[in-house]
Formats: structure tokens, C-alpha cells, sequence
């Protein structure tokens, strides 16, 4: 088990591959994500490798002006 | 008519944003009325469990306009890239409304880093909308980096106080007569935006002032026609203001023209 923080909260994780992180955490749809702060582009998803309290953030579409 | 921004041919001169609606009915009326073709978005870190990103979403692609993302809230060049990058992502589009704050209580852009991630960005292949003071010299390095399109600003974001120093908005158009200007913020009024595409600017973006007026849909159709309507003027050649009065009706030939007075 990992912990990592994701979006500001703690979570306990099963795997380490991002792309399963993302799917255990439910991230889907429109979203970008950065891991410690670094965008990581979809195509890159599959293959970062996470390490205990790395964070990860997504970001959604939002209003703006 | 129609006019070209970046790759695109639009019919309205009227770019919008999508913030501060009392509701997401109001901000689709809203945007409706304005007959905008280019809405501006933003990407803030949110669970997508919640679901309010996509929700907003499906509501703006169904306006079928072509979406702007920004950087707002970008204080460093780093942050404007990164985030820009992740627009580029999320909402397909290599258009960015590049935002670089250098001040938190004016939300004045820093030119520094403004300029700094105009260029690595332009080499990134973004068309970069740089959101900028009426500072000259900085617009014209902005353009030298490559930018076809930039946006001063009338006054500080939100404050509507519409066109603060004219005579930098003027010399701007006058110096850089190739380049896309768009005012960009601090508008308040119709007025102001008349008087912008009175002075030549192609474009004229804005958000508060709809949203937040008393009614935003009936502000939107305000607006549409404030920005036409001064861009009609300039089309059309405004006169030059003069300092004595000029009779428009024809004296000569008028009843008792020969008496004196």
C-alpha cells in the first residue's frame, strides 16, 4: 500500500502504476493531471511509476474569464 | 463582417467569459445573447468524483463556441506554462489566454514573466492571447516573440472602470496596426466598449460586466451591440473633434442672414 495524496487528502493506494492509481481513485473524463506538481500528459499515464507520498492532482474544466 | 482572429474566422468581436453567472442557465443565456463565438474557461483542481468540471463542460460545448482557456491565477511563467499545457489537453485547443500576475492587489500581469512564457510557449506551438498592461514596449516584444494577437487592458480585472489611459490604448493601435488588439478586462459599461472599437481595437473581452449586471442576458445584448456599433464607427471614420463650433445647417440663404444680430 502507498499513501498518497491526491488533490490535498491523504489516500491509501494498491498499486503504484499511475493508470491504476487513476482508476482506483476514480479519476475519468475531462481532467489533466500532475504528479509532485508536474503536468503529466495522457499519453505519459502509463508509464509513471508512483513512490509512497507522491500527490497527484487533477484538474477539471472550470469557469473563467 | 467577418474578421480573422489567429486561424479563425469570426463574425462577432465580442470574446466572453464564462465566470460569475447566477447560474450556469443564466451564463448559457448570457453567452447566447452576446452572440460571442469565443468563450474563455479555466482548469482548477477538483475531484472528478464531484462532477461540477464536466457538468460545466457539456454546458459550454454546447454553445458551439470556440473555447479560450486561461491561466488565471498564474503567478510565475512556470505555473502559465504547465497549466497551459494541461488546457491544451483538456479542452483540445492550442489557444491560451496566457495570464502571469505580477501584483495580488491589482492583479496586474508581470510583463517579465509574461514575455518569458510567451516564448517558450509560441515554441511549444500555443497561439498565445497574452492578457498585458497598455505598456508599449511590452506589446511590441510580445509581437517580436511571435504573438499575432495582444490583449491589454482597459482598468483592472473587475473593476469596470472601462478605458483608464486612452492615450496608451490609442498609440498601441497607432504603433502596432498589424497585430490583433483586444481589450481585455476592466470594462464596464457598453460605452467602454464602443469607445475601444471606436479607437480601432478588433476585439473587445470581457465577463464581469455581464455577469454580474442586474440582468447579465439583457447586458450581453448590450454589449453585442456597443461593440458593433463602435466598430461600425470606426469603419465609417469618426470626425475630428474641433474647438470652435461649426454651424451644421447652412447660413447662407437663412431668414435675416444679412442683419446684424
Amino acid at each position: 500500500m502507498l499513501t498518497i495524496l491526491f488533490n490535498g487528502e491523504p489516500y491509501q493506494v494498491r498499486h503504484a502504476a499511475l493508470l491504476l492509481v487513476l482508476d482506483e481513485l476514480k479519476v475519468s473524463g475531462v481532467c489533466a493531471v500532475a504528479v509532485n506538481g508536474q503536468f503529466v500528459p495522457k499519453i505519459e499515464h502509463e508509464n509513471v511509476t508512483l513512490n509512497d507520498k507522491d500527490t497527484i492532482d487533477a484538474f477539471t474544466p472550470m469557469q473563467g474569464g | 463582417m467577418s474578421w480573422q482572429l489567429a486561424d479563425t474566422t469570426l463574425q462577432s468581436r465580442f470574446l466572453i467569459g464564462s465566470s460569475l453567472y447566477p447560474s450556469p442557465h443564466i451564463m448559457r443565456q448570457s453567452i447566447e445573447a452576446s452572440a460571442a463565438e469565443v468563450v474563455t474557461v479555466s482548469l482548477r483542481r477538483q475531484s472528478p468524483e464531484h462532477k461540477g468540471g464536466n457538468a460545466f463542460w457539456q454546458h459550454i460545448q454546447r454553445l458551439n463556441c470556440h473555447v479560450l482557456p486561461n491561466t488565471a491565477g498564474c503567478y510565475s511563467a512556470k505555473q502559465a506554462i504547465d497549466t497551459a499545457n494541461m488546457a491544451r489537453e483538456v479542452f483540445a485547443t492550442h489557444w491560451i489566454k496566457l495570464e502571469v500576475l505580477g501584483d495580488e492587489y491589482n492583479l496586474q500581469p508581470d510583463p517579465f514573466a509574461l514575455l518569458e512564457a510567451t516564448k517558450e510557449l509560441i515554441s511549444q506551438g500555443f497561439e498565445v492571447f497574452p492578457y498585458a498592461t497598455d505598456d508599449l514596449v511590452l506589446a511590441e516584444r510580445l509581437v517580436t516573440a511571435g504573438c499575432k494577437i495582444v490583449m491589454p487592458w482597459g482598468a483592472p480585472i473587475g473593476t469596470g472602470r472601462g478605458l483608464i489611459n486612452p492615450y496608451a490604448l490609442k498609440t498601441l493601435r497607432a504603433r502596432l496596426p498589424d497585430t490583433t488588439l483586444i481589450v481585455d478586462a476592466g470594462v464596464g459599461a457598453p460605452s467602454h466598449a464602443a469607445q475601444a472599437m471606436e479607437m480601432g481595437f478588433d476585439g473587445v473581452l470581457l465577463n464581469t460586466a455581464v455577469a454580474e449586471a442586474g440582468d447579465p442576458v439583457l447586458m450581453a445584448s448590450a454589449f453585442r451591440d456597443a461593440i458593433m456599433a463602435g466598430r461600425s464607427g470606426f469603419e465609417a471614420g469618426v470626425i475630428q473633434q474641433r474647438d470652435l463650433a461649426k454651424p451644421s445647417t447652412p447660413v447662407l440663404g437663412t431668414p435675416f442672414w444679412h442683419q446684424e444680430p
